[in-house]
């Protein structure tokens, strides 16, 4: 019977994980500059996560105690690095996990159209978006590997976000109008 | 409104790639501004949707940075090769490889690329990064915009000089030298004999300066890919390595911003010498325009930017939409 509980426990968890890393990766993210620390927060919220799961009341919403918990771990973060937050007051941190958390429900409608949207970008422009996210490069690799300037690729990946957003934007318009 | 500077360093955050310096000023921004905060949240989001694409399952094609050797079925990085040319083996290969067709093409002198093959080729090895100065001749300019624009007439002869999507132009008028440009972050500013300037963040640029800007400037890539994809293409020259294409607009094109494009190609530098274009708005020329390249040579970054243009204590204003027509004429 215990292996049942614990099974059962281990899938809602995994599920409640699943569904709130859409807001956990970004809010780290917007906290924390460098890209090892963030990975390394992020496997140590998911860590806490599971440690403290049973403390976690069915009854509330799963995302909010996980940006809680998620908090704890940055500010943790910041002491044991002795240096300045990115968000130096508290209330900010609670600020930036409401917008991200109000901002969840839209996230797979977002997707969708985020996925139409990068199969019209110009073939260049995708190859960019590619490099920095399907293979993880830095810009100045990027810029080392289309042998152009780091500001070229930088400003260029700005442009493709804005144009990505507003992209989504007017499709989610389209489709509400439809 | 988040001002362009800001936004873009909201975004360049979640790449993990503002610099220190940046950091601080973000930091007070964020903490300051509710709606940067919004539109970081609102972009980390996106980064991370961006990082969770399926679309990117397959490889896309890649002409500008032409892999096209490199096996596309595969699932590895896109800059496989460029890694792989770490290794002794790959240069040597690669050397040869490079020699055999060297050596093919200048044993093969009759035989030539069709205009779009060269057209196709040009635009492969376009480098954005490369500083290229033009002299520039409007030999006829559409009433419409004369009419936008009154006052003092727009120079016809000019020189510019552009790397990517910046530039900096250069108009000798009658004791003056006005001189207008974009930066690196698409802020288009303008001076009159670098007494004072104007700049306009890239999503404040007036409708009529935007004009000004498509006419008068040179986006390469953008003019080679609407060759390929709107018009029918002949050669009406060559000489030696020199080819020169003439461009018509299929009938079938109705939005083109050119005409007739006449342009003059390097074949064995690949660069191209001069561009010959009918600007339209309407269907109707709006003007003509020449491009002759004159130089390349490097230039420093801050060589786009305002500052560099302007006389020691000269300030830079920063204006909105309103009061544009003024300012340039």
């Amino acid at each position: 019977m215990k292996t049942d509980r614990e099974s059962e426990i281990r899938e809602r968890m995994t599920r409640h994980w699943l569904a709130s890393e859409n807001a956990i990766r970004p809010y780290i993210a917007g906290a924390v500059n460098s890209l090892t620390d963030r990975e390394d927060l992020l496997q140590q919220v998911a860590l806490t996560m599971a440690r403290r799961y049973e403390e976690f009341d069915e009854g509330r919403p799963f995302l909010a105690w996980a940006l809680w918990l998620a908090k704890s771990r940055i500010i943790d973060f910041y002491r044991s690095q002795g240096r300045q937050p990115q968000f130096s007051d508290d209330n900010l941190l609670d600020k930036y996990a409401e917008a991200l958390a109000e901002r969840q429900h839209a996230v797979p409608v977002q997707r969708e159209a985020l996925e139409d949207c990068l199969e019209v970008l110009p073939d260049r422009s995708r190859a960019l978006v590619r490099m920095r996210y399907h293979d993880g490069l830095k810009i100045d690799q990027i810029a080392e590997a289309i042998r152009s300037t780091p500001a070229t690729v930088r400003v260029a990946l700005f442009r493709i976000r804005d144009a990505m957003a507003d992209c989504i934007k007017r499709r989610l318009a389209s489709e509400a109008i439809e | 409104m988040i001002p362009d500077t800001l936004r873009q360093q909201i975004d360049q955050w979640p790449d993990g790639d503002l610099p220190e310096g940046q950091q601080a000023r973000l930091k007070e921004s964020l903490e300051q501004k509710p709606e940067a905060l919004e539109f970081l949240s609102d972009r980390a989001l996106l980064h991370t949707m961006l990082s969770k694409s399926a679309v990117f399952d397959f490889l896309p094609l890649n002409a500008a940075l032409d892999y096209s050797e490199v096996d596309h079925s595969s699932k590895q990085p896109l800059v496989q090769p460029y890694r792989l040319l770490a290794q002794p083996w790959i240069w040597a290969s690669s050397a040869t490889v490079a020699c055999l067709l060297l050596i093919s093409m200048l044993l093969l002198p009759n035989v030539v690329a069709s205009p779009t093959e060269l057209v196709q080729k040009t635009l492969a090895e376009y480098r954005t990064e490369i500083d290229r100065c033009y002299a520039v001749k409007v030999e006829t300019e559409g009433r419409a915009l004369r009419k936008r624009l009154p006052g003092r007439a727009v120079p016809a002869d000019s020189k510019l000089w552009v790397r990517g999507d910046s530039f900096v132009q250069f108009f000798d008028t009658s004791g003056d030298q006005w001189v207008w440009g974009r930066d690196a972050l698409g802020a288009v500013w303008f001076t009159l004999s670098g007494k004072s300037a104007a700049s306009f963040e890239s999503n404040e640029i007036p409708d009529v300066l935007q004009d000004v800007c498509d006419l008068r400037t040179l986006d390469v890539t953008t003019l080679l890919e609407s060759l390929l994809r709107d018009y029918d293409l002949k050669y009406t020259d060559r000489e030696d390595s020199n080819h020169t294409i003439l461009a018509s607009p299929r009938a079938e094109v109705s939005n083109s911003k050119y005409g007739t494009v006449e342009i003059e190609i390097d074949t064995r530098s690949g660069l191209i010498r001069r561009v010959s274009l009918e600007r339209l708005r309407a269907k109707r020329v709006l003007a003509v325009i020449s491009f002759s390249l004159e130089e390349i040579q490097n230039r420093a970054d801050s060589f786009y930017e305002v500052r560099t243009h302007l006389q020691p204590n000269a300030g830079v204003l920063d204006e909105g939409p309103g009061s544009v027509d003024a300012r340039i004429c």
